[in-house]
């Protein structure tokens, strides 16, 4: 199989990122949250890379920490909404056209039927808007996403032929699930997940935007943005290096789903 | 049957509301008044806002006056929450309507270049969904405040200029809706393309063009209508940042001033708005698939 360099590189460049974001504190970077008053609105330049912002703050080591920050809350709230979907979504395929199906299905719909946005900053600015809140409505949250799949993925595999066959050959239930049906389940649970990462990462950055996020003094992708904003005709570098963070990781995340996705369809090809 | 699964939805978002901004804050009185009021008067107010009732009683007030849309007063200025939401429910609204303008645009685009563009096409679409909107908002807005001539709003649709002053950022909301509906567009057109009808039409001598303006397009309108129907609702919640990067009054810069301030009525107006909003745009669908595909008209009468 041919693999597209340029994917590739794509590739290597997240696990750069992803590692970068572990080791983010032995970097040798300027301290985030050390305030200059002498180097206020210093252009980019060889001591500060990226410029420094409106308290003399090194933009470069404030975008490392936010970035960093970012991918943390959103690969944890990844995983556990992944977990909590599959266990739902898994118990509400199985019981289908029973009440707790219903119900399910209900508040599945409810959660759908109001933005996730809005329904995080509410509950946020009314308990404290701290970072491992954002976190835990993250996951509270986006649960729904896996579960829809998971639901459907059990309600498809329970009632397939080798599974009927399996169950007519004397196998205990237990075991169906447990080895037919809940590897097929996590897999296209999982497949999902990955795709659903740059909007669980843009709703992260939205909820600092809104200054719901992670607090000051400590940087947040979105709250850097939307500080920037005011400073955007004399200062651009403020607002725009942290959109840049942004861009660069929501498009390598894609860039390698559509490869992994295309990657898959040639071997069910085969 | 579906109007009750909707009137159904309707309560859940009214309970889910009345829970998260009267359940779970231990005194709303006190939040209201702030740390420094004394005992007597956070005492007046809970009476005033009824707190002293029982649960269900003070949600049959709270229902009752959320049908009459009677939110109260706002916090911080006095004004009517209901009068305030209104007047920037209008512009997000126009904004919305203007993104959706540039969506048929783009769609209509793609049905009419053919199947000879898809390759490009695909590109396009790739980079406009893996545009966060923050990036391409900043972009923009650094352009916009450079070389674009229109750069004052007047805070509500009045003239010209203020159409002119909506269009750039309407046209960032509708990036990713726009990709996403194009792709399924796509899809939906090449797949048709290879059933036997399309093939048979090839046959008789049909042009290309006259294929695809009067059968494809047919039959790809459904799963188009659908997908746009998912996405309506998520061009409100995309014009919140919108907004806020571009100082629009809207609902999004509502949003933000209120969290700013803790003005919890004002954020309770805006979470009941988005849920009609959501319910009002799919029984607004619901209706219209019927008119679109004769097909459904049929399977639902049986």
């Amino acid at each position: 199989m041919r693999i597209n360099g340029y994917i590739l590189n794509c590739a290597a460049f997240l696990i750069v990122l992803l590692f970068m974001t572990v080791i983010i504190e032995y970097l040798p970077l300027h301290d985030p949250i050390k305030i200059d008053m002498d180097m206020r609105f210093s252009a980019p330049n060889l001591q500060n890379l990226l410029g420094t912002d409106d308290l003399g703050r090194d933009v470069l080591s404030r975008v490392a920490h936010g970035f960093s920050t970012t991918m943390q809350v959103s690969i944890i709230a990844m995983v556990s909404s992944l977990v909590i979907g599959i266990l739902s979504g898994g118990i509400a395929g199985y019981f289908y056209r029973t009440w707790i199906d219903g119900v399910f299905n209900w508040i599945v719909s409810l959660l759908f039927s109001l933005p996730f946005l809005l329904v995080m900053a509410a509950v946020l600015s009314i308990t404290k808007p701290d970072i491992v809140n954002a976190y835990i409505i993250l996951s509270c949250i986006m649960w729904v996403g896996p579960a829809r799949i998971a639901r459907a993925e059990v309600i498809k595999t329970k009632n397939l032929q080798y599974v009927l066959a399996s169950r007519a050959m004397g196998f205990p239930e237990k075991k169906i699930l447990l080895t037919i049906v809940m590897p097929v389940t996590v897999k296209s649970a999982f497949t999902f997940s990955i795709s659903y990462l740059p909007e669980i990462i843009g709703l992260e950055a939205g909820l600092s935007f809104l200054g719901l996020g992670i607090q000051p003094p400590y940087p947040g992708l979105g709250k850097m943005i939307f500080d920037g904003l005011d400073y955007i005709y004399s200062a651009w570098w403020l607002a725009f290096t942290p959109a840049v963070a942004l861009f660069i990781i929501v498009m390598s995340i894609n860039l390698f789903v559509s490869w992994s996705g295309k990657k898959e369809m040639e071997l069910i090809g085969r | 049957m579906r109007l009750i699964y909707y009137t159904s939805l309707l309560l859940g978002i009214i309970l889910f509301t009345f829970i998260l901004f009267h359940v779970i804050p231990a005194d709303p009185a006190r939040i209201m008044l702030g740390p420094n009021a004394d005992e007597s008067q956070v005492k007046i107010v809970r009476k005033e806002l009824g707190l002293d009732n029982p649960l269900h009683l003070q949600f049959r007030n709270f229902l009752y006056k959320t049908i009459t849309f009677d939110f109260g007063r706002s916090y911080i200025d006095g004004r009517t929450i209901y009068e305030e939401v209104l007047s920037k429910f209008k512009v997000s609204l126009f904004l919305v309507l203007l993104a959706t303008f540039f969506i048929f645009l783009y769609s209509i685009a793609i049905v009419l270049i053919g199947v000879r563009f898809y390759p490009i096409v695909d590109k396009i679409n790739f980079l406009f969904i893996s545009t966060p909107t923050f990036f391409s908002g900043v972009i923009i807005a650094i352009f916009v405040f450079l070389f674009y001539p229109f750069t004052s709003f007047s805070g509500a649709i009045h003239s010209i200029a203020d159409i002119l002053y909506l269009l750039p950022p309407a046209f960032i909301l509708a990036l990713y809706p726009m990709a996403i509906l194009a792709r399924i567009l796509k899809q939906e057109i090449e797949k048709i393309n290879k059933s036997t009808f399309i093939t048979a039409a090839r046959a008789f001598g049909f042009s290309e063009t006259q294929i695809r303006l009067r059968h494809s397009i047919r039959n790809a309108l459904v799963p188009f209508i659908a997908a746009l129907s998912n996405q309506l609702p998520m061009l409100f919640t995309g014009a919140f940042i919108i907004e806020i990067i571009f100082s629009i009054p809207g609902v999004g810069s509502l949003l933000i001033k209120s969290i700013l301030h803790k003005d919890f009525p004002m954020l309770e107006a805006v979470v009941i708005l988005n849920g009609l909003q959501f319910i009002g745009i799919n029984l607004m669908f619901e209706f219209l698939y019927p008119v679109i595909d004769p097909r459904i008209r049929s399977a639902d009468a049986h």
